[in-house]
């Protein structure tokens, strides 16, 4: 566990250095944010009702905030597969997958917290109906930042399974395209997913995509009552079994035969 | 039982060709490793080489454990690489020369501290070490610079130091003294020479640099496609190349030579006469009375053949 641990802790610290891409990353999503809020505002056209409008506001910016948690992954993985690295990396003693697990997982988590906290608090002070709102409660809070830990588990698996796949195909483009394409439209960062039709909706909330950031951001709304929470966590904690075996078991195949090529 | 005991050990590799104007890719296999035997002692140290594509470096990988033989058995301490692949891990260090296992925008001293909670090296110990490193491969300059930052020989020396945290019982060199000047070089031998005497450290070096050989492995293996070639002590492979003797001759004033034997080749280089001949067969010191007899001698060197002259030759014989 120590091991994990220390793999974590290094991936934070690395993370920590690079405060010119967190700078502009924020610029970035700001510059979205306002681009999506001015969109959907002038969708809903005039005379729309306020609170339809904040809530839909506030699903964008946390979007946006956990962008980095969602979309990035961490890329020295796939540097590593594509120079021959993984030489080194496989004459280690240790767990593969938790290793990279373990990397993948600091990078998300200290990538997004260094760009969500100045973009929230920059977001909650625009005006009501375009910026952020309030959670619907204190408790609505708490869970769903209980709820957005499992959200990251979970995001963290696919990136893993992703990463496996890259380990076959050797190159990160193809595999990262589909899946980036996946996750951005199936998590609710381009369209919301509260603005697709009912029938669809029910579709995709049991996708693992919808564990990731929607189901926090509609508990953070109060979309989603606070009673509704367990089964809300269950079903994040069956994707994150879920993904993680079937990313396991991804490694534990391809390093069977895997080949490291010259020199 | 010998440490590590290899034998009958085959691996091929699929390779995938794309044929112009055709759509399907073609497969064909390339025999690797064609059942190859060895044995290597304890605290032995052995070098371990062959032209280009020999399979020097799927033997060190399967010895790792990161490939798995098509044929053959292979163990090392009594442990399957492929098989027990993280306690195996746990008791041997790689260096690949050409690779990086440090990582990249973080000063080296935390990819160490990282080495160190990998195998779980308990903190004295690994204070120890790490002084014992520094010391011995000069790391105290950069040990807290961000790796990116590094010149080549002391990423090299950095790559080296993290390879060997552990203390391994066995240690792998491929390439370990690309890009590095003469006195790293030195160093490195040196080093690796005093790790072997002090710890029992068994090392085996894969490498193109002959002197590397020559100042650290008595006993050498010469691999060539695929196949073993030769297993035994360096000066004995070397005897059967190093034949021919050249030497430089100038003579203050104009002589003709003659009376030569046939088997000696004479060329002029400017005022120098250089003759070729085949020690053997024509001792060097009746060359010598021969030259001294058609007049006064100026200057006279003599030369034996580089290293990487033989080792071209020995190839070359070996139609590799």
């Amino acid at each position: 566990m120590k091991t994990y641990l220390a793999a974590f802790l290094m991936r934070a610290k690395m993370e920590t250095q690079y405060r010119a891409a967190a700078l502009s990353g924020l610029a970035t999503q700001l510059f979205f944010g306002l681009i999506l809020v001015y969109l959907y505002r002038a969708l809903y056209g005039a005379g729309a009702d306020l609170a339809a409008l904040a809530s839909t506001a506030t699903y964008v910016w946390i979007q946006q905030a956990f962008f980095r948690m969602v979309c990035a992954d961490d890329n020295t993985l796939t540097a590593a597969i594509i120079k021959g690295d993984m030489a080194y990396q496989l004459v280690r003693p240790v767990d593969q997958y938790n290793f990279w697990f373990a990397r993948n997982l600091a990078m998300k988590l200290v990538g997004a917290l260094m760009r969500a906290f100045p973009l929230l608090l920059i977001a909650a002070l625009l005006p009501a109906g375009v910026g952020l709102s309030a959670p619907a409660s204190f408790g609505a809070l708490m869970l769903s930042l209980l709820s957005l830990l499992l959200g990251l588990v979970a995001v963290t698996a696919l990136s893993n399974i992703s990463a496996g796949l890259v380990l076959v195909t050797l190159d990160n483009r193809g595999v990262n395209a589909v899946i980036t394409f996946l996750i951005l439209f199936l998590c609710g960062n381009i369209l919301p997913l509260t603005l697709f039709p009912d029938r669809w909706q029910r579709f995709i909330q049991w996708q693992p995509f919808a564990q990731i950031l929607d189901a926090p951001i509609r508990l953070y709304t109060g979309e989603y009552a606070l009673r509704g929470f367990p089964q809300i966590a269950l079903m994040q904690v069956f994707w994150i079994v879920l993904l993680v075996l079937i990313g396991r078991m991804l490694w534990r195949h391809t390093l069977r035969r895997i080949v490291i090529q010259g020199g | 039982m010998p440490y590590i005991d290899v034998q009958g050990l085959t691996k091929t590799f699929t390779v995938r060709k794309k044929r112009d104007g055709h759509l399907l890719r073609e497969k064909s296999t390339v025999c690797a490793l064609d059942h190859v035997s060895f044995q290597v002692e304890q605290g032995e140290l052995l070098g371990y080489i062959g032209p280009n594509g020999a399979g020097k470096s799927t033997t060190v990988k399967l010895l790792c454990g990161i490939l798995t033989a098509d044929d053959g058995t292979v163990t090392v301490g009594g442990l399957i690489p492929w098989q027990s692949r993280k306690q195996h891990a746990q008791s041997i260090g790689v260096v690949f020369g050409q690779r990086s296992q440090l990582w990249w925008d973080v000063p080296v001293i935390d990819s160490y501290q990282l080495l160190r909670d990998i195998y779980r090296v308990p903190g004295q110990k690994y204070q120890k070490r790490l002084c014992e490193l520094t010391d011995a491969l000069a790391l105290g300059d950069f040990l807290h610079t961000p790796l990116r930052l590094l010149s080549l020989g002391q990423r090299m020396r950095a790559e080296l130091g993290g390879s060997l945290l552990h203390s391994p019982k066995l240690l792998f060199l491929d390439e370990p003294t690309i890009g590095l000047d003469a006195v790293s070089k030195l160093q490195l031998r040196d080093f690796l020479l005093s790790e072997n005497h002090a710890h029992g450290t068994t090392i085996m070096l894969t490498t193109h640099d002959m002197e590397d050989i020559s100042a650290l492995c008595r006993r050498v293996l010469v691999l060539g496609h695929g196949k073993k070639l030769f297993d035994g002590e360096l000066p004995a492979l070397l005897a059967r190349y190093d034949t021919m003797r050249t030497l430089r001759v100038r003579y203050a004033g104009e002589i003709t030579l003659s009376a030569l034997p046939e088997s000696v080749q004479i060329s002029r280089d400017g005022d120098f006469y250089v003759l070729a001949y085949p020690q053997q067969q024509v001792p060097t010191d009746h060359i010598l009375s021969l030259l001294q007899s058609a007049g006064p001698i100026a200057e006279l060197t003599l030369h034996e053949r580089s290293m990487d002259r033989m080792i071209a030759d020995m190839y070359q014989e070996m139609a590799l």
